[in-house]
């Protein structure tokens, strides 16, 4: 932890992952909205996956 | 469509594919605390109709085989009046587009209300399918002297009647082996007759209605007894006053209130145990990492971001808390026939009332249950307003707002200020949604409003095991939120307040507020302040503010980010405070005042802040362009609005002398 490089190359990486999971989640919201089906994911939406909230 | 054409043969190959199961029945029958008792799952149950808006499915094994089970919205008849009737109805006849067809039809029946459920049960069985009743609630019927014959009720349906509890899971075992056993078992060859009854006169659904019910009535003769005589039953007595006109509106703003100070009272201690949690969390990061940029993004970034919302998950919890209480005791039901009276006369349906109120939770479920309404034009309005409603994700900024700027001083000597704004806010967001109610009622949606005829359940003492599940998962909820994306944006966000890094001229030095005002976040909010300049917001409001269209809690946890850049440490209560001593760096004057904060929350109470919502609306007012249409017009309206009572306020108040920045 002491190096110097070790705390910048972490956080370079945290910030890289964290733009990563906000694309990766706005594309997969995207995609699930232009599917077709009865109803959209949501919490008590009844299908169970309310990953969409 | 032939009827007969929707269920696969069945059962040829039980032990090759899992066989399919529907359980269907009349609302609030309890399909889906049976499909609970059946699966393991968790399905979303309450004691009033309408719960269950869409198909759920689940599995259990019996016996090696496996079956899949679909908790179906409740019917009627098989002649659906609303979009959550259609659902059931194309999943019972087949015709559901990715549904496969059912093996098996479930059917529950409400033993305390037999009569009345037997009118679906003579369509369903006429369909020749292989079919299994399940008897519901036969505990509630024998304590209402209520005594049915089963084996006679065998006899004359023409196929298997299991009692079940389904609340206790009695029953349910043997409901699984009749399920097995349904495929080798007789079939219902139960048909009606059209010239059986001699009926005459009428129109043919009024003749078809009339013989249904006079073969229902003689069945019931036959299997019914009472064993005492009917009298007015607790309900009955309660109803009396909680439906009365005068008493009804009042014990509903009572409860109202009750809500909002326990919100407020309640959750205090237990936040402020979690901010400890926050503040420890902190301490040892500091401890465990040495001085440098990842200690910073832990500390200034990622906790302060997550931490400043963490400390209102005591408030969620209340709150779903009591929308459970209401939901399980039977009583939503009844505020949405007392608050009719006041509904109709804007063009809102009575059964538009549950929506609303759900949407106090959350805007996407509400939309959703608005399938239940059956006019199309009554059921757009409700969609176009629902978002009006305080949802959950509202409570972090109010609450940030209140603690820092309404004194904690007691009116009346009963309620706290604060509870008293927490109120009002969530009042203007139910008035708003009203009267945009009654503007879309009269221009765009115009049609006569219905009478509304709704089920009133008979009250019951709230399960601790749903409210607890119904507590736990929005707790979980919100907690998977905060440790996602709001997690997510708080690293982010504390990047772009940190870089790029601010160089001070040699012999000069430079102060964090200057840093962070030339960080990418800064520049990002002094683009944007003009914007916002005209509400009396700073970029700190503003940017915070463009951040939470991913979510609006995110206003929080930016506003945590960053004052945690710009300060060392933070927790929501001095997040409070710093809001409220923050001054302007340019005047020297306060940044904040309680005008500004009072103009910041409506803004939140009206603003489209919620892709998901955007989305749902999109899909259920028809998807594709007519949908978008819809779509644009609720986030377009809804801005205005908000833009305009931020205006207002700031301005109006700035005119009165109230003060401002």
């Amino acid at each position: 932890m002491n190096s110097a490089w070790i705390q910048p190359a972490l956080v370079a990486l945290a910030l890289t992952a964290a733009a990563a999971y906000l694309l990766r989640r706005a594309w997969t919201r995207w995609l699930r909205a232009r599917q077709p089906q009865s109803g959209a994911c949501g919490p008590n939406c009844g299908c169970g996956d309310d990953s969409g909230y | 469509m032939s009827a007969a054409a929707g269920l696969a043969p069945v059962l040829q190959n039980p032990k090759q594919r899992p066989l399919r199961v529907g359980l269907v029945g009349n609302p609030n029958c309890g399909k889906s605390t049976l499909f609970n008792a059946l699966t393991g799952r968790r399905q979303r149950v309450a004691n009033f109709p309408g719960v269950t808006v869409d198909r759920a499915e689940g599995e259990y094994r019996y016996d090696g085989q496996a079956v899949s089970v679909i908790d179906l919205p409740g019917m009627y008849s098989i002649s659906p009046e609303s979009p959550d009737e259609t659902i059931a109805v194309d999943v019972l006849l087949g015709s559901a587009r990715g549904v496969d067809a059912l093996d098996v039809i479930v059917l529950v029946l409400d033993a305390e209300h037999l009569e009345r459920n037997l009118y679906l049960a003579t369509e369903v069985l006429e369909l020749g399918r292989p079919t299994v009743i399940a008897l519901n609630r036969v505990d509630r019927s024998e304590r209402a002297g209520l005594r049915i014959d089963v084996v006679e009720l065998i006899h004359e349906l023409g196929v298997v009647v299991v009692p079940v509890v389904a609340t206790r899971g009695e029953g349910v075992d043997r409901l699984r082996h009749a399920v097995a056993r349904a495929g080798s078992l007789p079939h219902s060859n139960l048909t009606l007759m059209p010239d059986a009854d001699g009926t005459r006169g009428g129109d043919p659904e009024s003749r078809e209605a009339n013989r249904r019910y006079r073969w229902i009535s003689a069945v019931c003769d036959r299997t019914v007894t009472r064993t005492r005589p009917h009298t007015r039953s607790l309900s009955d007595r309660v109803d009396a006053v909680v439906l009365h006109r005068i008493w009804g509106p009042i014990i509903f703003l009572g409860l109202m209130l009750l809500v909002f100070q326990a919100m407020f009272s309640w959750a205090r201690p237990l936040a402020g145990g979690i901010q400890a949690l926050v503040t420890l969390a902190g301490a040892g990061v500091r401890v465990a990492v040495p001085p440098g940029e990842l200690r910073n993004l832990l500390v200034d970034g990622a906790l302060a971001g997550v931490g400043s919302v963490l400390v209102f998950l005591p408030q969620i919890a209340i709150l779903f808390l009591f929308i459970g209480l209401l939901e399980d005791s039977g009583y939503m039901a009844r505020a949405a026939f007392v608050m009719d009276r006041y509904m109709r006369p804007l063009g809102l349906h009575g059964k538009s009332f549950i929506p609303l109120i759900s949407g106090y939770a959350c805007a996407v479920p509400a939309i959703m249950a608005t399938r239940t309404i059956q006019h199309p034009k009554e059921r757009l309005a409700t969609i176009m307003v629902v978002p009006l409603m305080s949802c959950s994700a509202r409570l972090p900024v109010y609450t940030l707002l209140v603690a820092a700027f309404v004194p904690a001083v007691a009116v009346a000597g009963v309620f706290s200020l604060q509870g008293l704004t927490m109120l009002g806010m969530y009042l203007l967001g139910t008035v708003a949604a009203l009267a945009a109610a009654a503007v879309f009622r009269r221009t765009l949606l115009r049609s006569e409003t219905r009478a509304l005829i709704i089920e009133l359940p008979p009250y019951s003492l709230p399960s601790g095991r749903v409210l607890a599940n119904s507590v736990w998962q929005r707790v979980r909820l919100f907690l998977r939120r905060a440790g996602t994306v709001i997690f997510a944006i708080s690293i982010l966000l504390w990047g772009m307040a940190t870089y790029p890094r601010a160089t001070a001229a040699p012999g000069q030095t430079i102060t964090q507020e200057q840093r962070l005002s030339q960080s990418a976040l800064g520049r990002l909010g002094h683009a944007i302040e003009p914007a916002v300049r005209p509400l009396g917001y700073d970029w700190k409001i503003g940017v915070s503010m463009m951040a939470s269209f991913a979510a609006r809690e995110v206003f929080v946890s930016t506003m945590g980010t960053i004052y945690g850049v710009s300060r060392d440490g933070t927790d929501a209560h001095t997040l409070a405070q710093r809001l409220r001593e923050e001054r302007n760096p340019a005047t020297g004057r306060l940044a904040y005042t309680p005008l500004i904060a009072v103009g910041l929350m409506a803004f939140y109470v009206f603003a489209l802040m919620c892709t998901s919502t955007v989305t749902m609306t999109h899909r259920e007012t028809g998807g594709g362009w007519r949908g978008a249409g819809w779509a644009l017009l609720q986030f377009t309206y809804m801005l205005v609005l908000a833009y305009g009572a931020g205006f207002v306020i700031y301005h109006g108040g700035l005119a009165l002398g109230l003060g401002g920045a």
